[in-house]
């Protein structure tokens, strides 16, 4: 029995890419248009473009990548989760001098960003890691 | 967990490819398999087994470790 945990084909991946480029695009147009950096603009591109691409299938799918995703992930929820909670703190506690354009929290966005952008780091990590100077 | 997949495999001349493409894992896999870096499930190992002609607790063993 083959169960894939992960829904979306290979080919998603360039889904996600031409997300991500929109969303950058759409990033420098606001900065264009209104002379802002809307952070939240590109949070928006990049979490839905690294959505596809961390969750779909790889080129080659078999139980050690589902693994390793999966182990990186849990990682990166960490790490992720542990920044967003210390900026937050840092910027909504405590009384730093606060420049114009800074943003004050991170928005779901952002964070789901951030956290697929460690993963999708990490799992690379680990698949090189583990693939290391054994090969024939 | 110990395995003797590279001896079995060299025993019958088979590449790492030639057995991942086997048992439909990427050769990858099989690379972290015999390096010990990765442990395969009951299926994996059953099927890799099957291929090479062994018992599968002729390949793999358990390690002191592995009881910790």
């Amino acid at each position: 029995m083959k169960h894939n945990p992960f829904p979306y084909s290979y080919w998603t991946k360039i889904l996600g890419i031409l997300i991500i480029i929109a969303g950058v695009i759409s990033f420098f147009r606001q900065y264009h248009k209104k002379g802002i950096f809307d952070i939240n603009e590109l949070a928006i591109g990049l979490s839905w473009g690294l959505v596809f691409i961390f969750f779909s299938k790889e080129r080659t799918d078999d139980e050690m990548i589902h693994g390793l995703k999966f182990k990186a992930l849990t990682w990166a929820i960490i790490v992720a989760f542990s920044i967003t909670e210390l900026y937050n703190y840092l910027f909504l506690n405590w009384r730093f001098k606060r420049g114009h354009d800074i943003i004050l929290s991170v928005s779901a966005y952002q964070f789901l960003a951030l956290t697929l952008i460690i993963a999708i780091i990490s799992f690379h990590y680990l698949k090189h890691k583990a693939t290391l100077n054994d090969a024939e | 967990m110990k395995n003797l997949i590279k001896v079995e495999r060299a025993r019958q001349n088979m590449t790492q490819a030639e057995l991942a493409e086997k048992v439909k894992v990427a050769r990858q896999t099989i690379i972290a398999i015999e390096a010990g870096r990765f442990v395969p499930s009951a299926t994996l190992a059953f099927k890799i087994a099957t291929i090479l002609n062994c018992k599968a607790d002729g390949i793999f063993e358990l390690e002191e470790k592995d009881w910790l």
